[in-house]
């Protein structure tokens, strides 16, 4: 249940107490009342008897003066002594009584007066009967002033009788009215209270059904998950298990739950379950462990959990997905790894033996060569006499053999040495470079008709010192093949490729036929006879391979004498090192 | 110097040879010592083992120092040139047939005066020759350190 849910609802009930208690206070407010009402009854009660006292004791006052006045007979005096004293108690009784109420204090004010001529006129009566016999005494009470004072008293008496009656109605009705007002009060809070209490049972009801529906999501994703879900109990064993764990192991959901869980763990993974149980049991949730679960049919599989343990429960709440599949891939990748390793390694044995290889050849290959050159040069100068024509041109034959060779193996070190060499990257004017490289080429050839025609201002980043070979090479190809051309053009420039700046260098010189541009960028290819163009065969290898090493392509176009275009692109950054491992695209023969 | 010995540390016996024809092509009519290793051109220049009777202050004008040795390589000799105080100043040039940048880093690295390949062409080697006769016995005024 949410949490505002249940702060309603205890709201709820607190208000429903508080109207009962509402209710309980009018209750006791009204008996209160109701007992304020009785005294005030009986205190009305007790005014009028007192009242009734004080006439009564006047009334016998006056009896037994008439009767003494009358008869002479002592007899008489007895009630007139009685009521004469008693009717001062009542008197006193009374403005105690009335206290409380300022017209019957003027009322007694007026009475007090009143009784006290009363019961001294009396007296001057007795004395008189007494004194001066029966007829002075009844000619003292014809008179009427004693009958006077009588009635006087009597109206007082009566006023405030009434003036009672009329304080006990007042009293009844202002204490019906609050009683009414209490009684409403309590009327609506009793009805609060009571639609109270059946708003908290319909929510309460409508709580319990919201559970249900909930319970009933919760088992169907339960069921539903492709993930296994389960609930384990801290004693090893499976509480509850989504149908999931039956369809990825084969075994049946009682199968699982009769067993302790590790009895079906790989034996090699078992220690490191355990290990992980035990902190699941100190509180630490898992958020990536990985084992193998046996399957019915004997075979494992990789499962990874998630798992959160419930201490005041006893249980783990775990998650588990199959990841045999993502598994046996690593294994492949690794293994795929550790083979591309191996020939990784291969490769970097084979590139250490050729850089031995190409050192050895520098000086070993060399040494011989010079013997060859020096000691011919030694028999022309030191016998020239004894050698004939033919014997001399046969020596010149064997010198050019030998710079030949000398030529063939600095070319073929050069070509290694561009995947040897830590390339640089800086930017290089081409457009420069090329007018420097054509300038030493017309010196070369004062005599020939050459035009060059370079784009300004082509600046790439590269290694310099690869880049100059490059283009040193190729422009040096163009001035060699444009010489049988009456005026030889060449030109560079460089165009749009697709997203790509493409460079070029093209003449018009003798062409090649496409059918053999395959062999172009072989390192020792050539496609012309050794008589018509001098060469190592070795220039356009060169030139691909700095061109690769500056992850760029190389290609070319041209036909038998309709001369020669060689394209590239630089692709941005040079390649790394020379591996072994580079693009091809045209494939170079074995140098 | 011109009449002082030149020190050829040079294991090829057609090497030896075309080198002291070089050196007479061009005039240069100093004696010359053959070291054939490494090592014999160290016991030559501090007077050890074989030169154990020579006097190690009469120094070399020029040693000219193939790399590629037998026993202690040209590069190990050069070094231990350097690190004596009898040798640290005699001019050294490398001869060799090596054009390998890094032979020719470590080289100068070391201190050698000069670093000459030995060209194919006889013809070629014999106008090198001449050069390095001209300047390191006629021209170089000693005691130099390192540097041209």
């Amino acid at each position: 249940m949410k949490p505002s849910r249940t702060t309603a609802l205890a709201a709820g009930f607190g208000l429903a107490l508080g109207m009962l208690g509402i209710v309980r206070l009018h209750h006791e407010s009204r008996v209160t009342r109701l007992q304020g009402a009785a005294a005030l009854v009986a205190r009305t009660h007790e005014v009028q008897t007192q009242l009734n006292r004080v006439l009564s004791s006047v009334e016998g006052l006056e009896t037994g003066e008439r009767g003494f006045v009358i008869t002479g007979d002592p007899m008489h005096l007895e009630p007139f002594d009685v009521g004469r004293l008693r009717v001062q108690d009542a008197l006193r009784t009374l403005c105690t009584l009335t206290r409380d109420s300022v017209r019957q204090q003027e009322n007694c004010d007026a009475l007090a007066p009143l009784i006290a001529s009363k019961v001294e006129r009396s007296q001057r009566n007795v004395d008189l009967r007494g004194s001066a016999g029966f007829e002075a005494a009844r000619q003292a009470v014809a008179e009427g002033e004693g009958k006077a004072l009588m009635d006087q008293i009597r109206v007082v008496i009566a006023r405030m009788d009434a003036e009672e009656q009329a304080r006990l109605g007042e009293r009844s009705l202002v204490a019906a009215r609050e009683a009414s007002v209490a009684g409403r009060l309590a009327t609506a809070a009793e009805g609060m209270g009571i639609i109270l209490l059946v708003t908290m049972f319909i929510l309460l009801i409508r709580e319990s059904r919201m559970r249900q529906r909930m319970q009933g999501q919760l088992d169907r994703f339960f069921t539903l998950s492709l993930d296994m879900l389960c609930i384990a109990g801290m004693d090893g064993y499976f509480k509850r298990l989504s149908p999931a764990f039956h369809r990825t192991l084969g075994y049946t959901t009682e199968e699982l739950l009769a067993r302790p869980f590790l009895d079906f763990v790989h034996p090699d993974d078992r220690a490191a379950t355990l290990s992980e149980v035990e902190r699941l049991h100190r509180g630490i949730p898992t958020i990536s462990f990985e084992n193998r679960y046996q399957c019915r049919d004997g075979s494992w599989r990789w499962l990874s959990w998630k798992s959160q343990p419930v201490a005041e429960e006893g249980l783990l709440y775990a998650s588990a997905r199959d990841i045999t599949e993502r598994k046996e891939a690593e294994e492949r990748i690794a293994q795929l790894n550790a083979d591309l390793q191996v020939g990784a390694n291969h490769l970097r044995e084979v590139n250490r033996e050729l850089e031995t290889f190409s050192y050895s050849v520098s000086h070993d290959l060399r040494a011989p060569l010079r013997s060859i050159d020096g000691f011919s040069q030694v028999l022309l100068e030191d016998y020239a006499d004894r050698l004939d024509g033919e014997g001399r041109d046969a020596l010149q034959r064997v010198r050019r053999a030998a710079a030949t060779m000398g030529e063939l193996i600095d070319a073929l070190l050069a070509l290694s040495r561009i995947n040897r060499v830590q390339l640089r990257s800086e930017p290089v004017d081409l457009s420069a470079l090329a007018e420097t490289i054509a300038a030493e080429l017309r010196q070369t050839q004062p005599d020939r008709q050459a035009e060059f025609v370079i784009a300004p201002g082509l600046v790439v980043d590269g290694d310099p010192t690869l880049l100059r070979a490059m283009l040193g090479n190729l422009l040096g190809n163009a001035w060699k093949y444009t010489e049988p051309r009456g005026t030889a053009r060449i030109e560079f420039g460089s165009r749009e490729g697709s997203g790509e700046r493409v460079y070029f260098v093209s003449d018009n010189g003798v062409g090649f036929d496409m059918a053999y541009v395959g062999k172009l960028f072989g390192a020792f290819q050539r496609l012309h006879r050794q008589g018509e163009f001098g060469g190592t065969g070795i220039g356009l290898a060169t030139v691909q391979r700095i061109v690769h090493r500056h992850c760029g392509r190389i290609w070319a176009e041209g036909a038998v004498d309709q001369g020669a275009s060689f394209s590239f692109t630089l692709g941005g950054q040079a390649a790394d090192s020379g591996s072994g491992l580079e693009r091809t695209d045209v494939p170079i023969a074995a140098a | 110097m011109i009449n002082g010995t030149i020190l050829l540390v040079e294991d090829n016996p057609d090497d030896q040879k075309l080198t002291l024809r070089a050196l007479k092509k061009n005039n240069i009519l100093n004696e010359v010592v053959i070291a054939e290793d490494g090592a014999q051109a160290l016991e030559y220049l501090f007077g050890t083992g074989q030169y154990a009777d020579r006097d190690p202050r009469q120094r070399p004008a020029l040693v000219l120092l193939d790399l590629k040795l037998p026993k202690v390589d040209g590069l190990s000799v050069l070094a231990q040139i350097r690190a004596d105080d009898r040798t640290r100043t005699m001019p050294v040039v490398v001869l060799t047939s090596s054009a390998e940048e890094q032979d020719l880093v470590k080289s100068y690295e070391l201190g050698v005066n000069s670093y000459v390949r030995k060209p194919v062409d006889f013809v070629e080697f014999v106008d090198a020759a001449r050069q390095l006769g001209v300047y390191w016995l006629i021209l170089n005024a000693q005691p130099r350190m390192h540097g041209l």
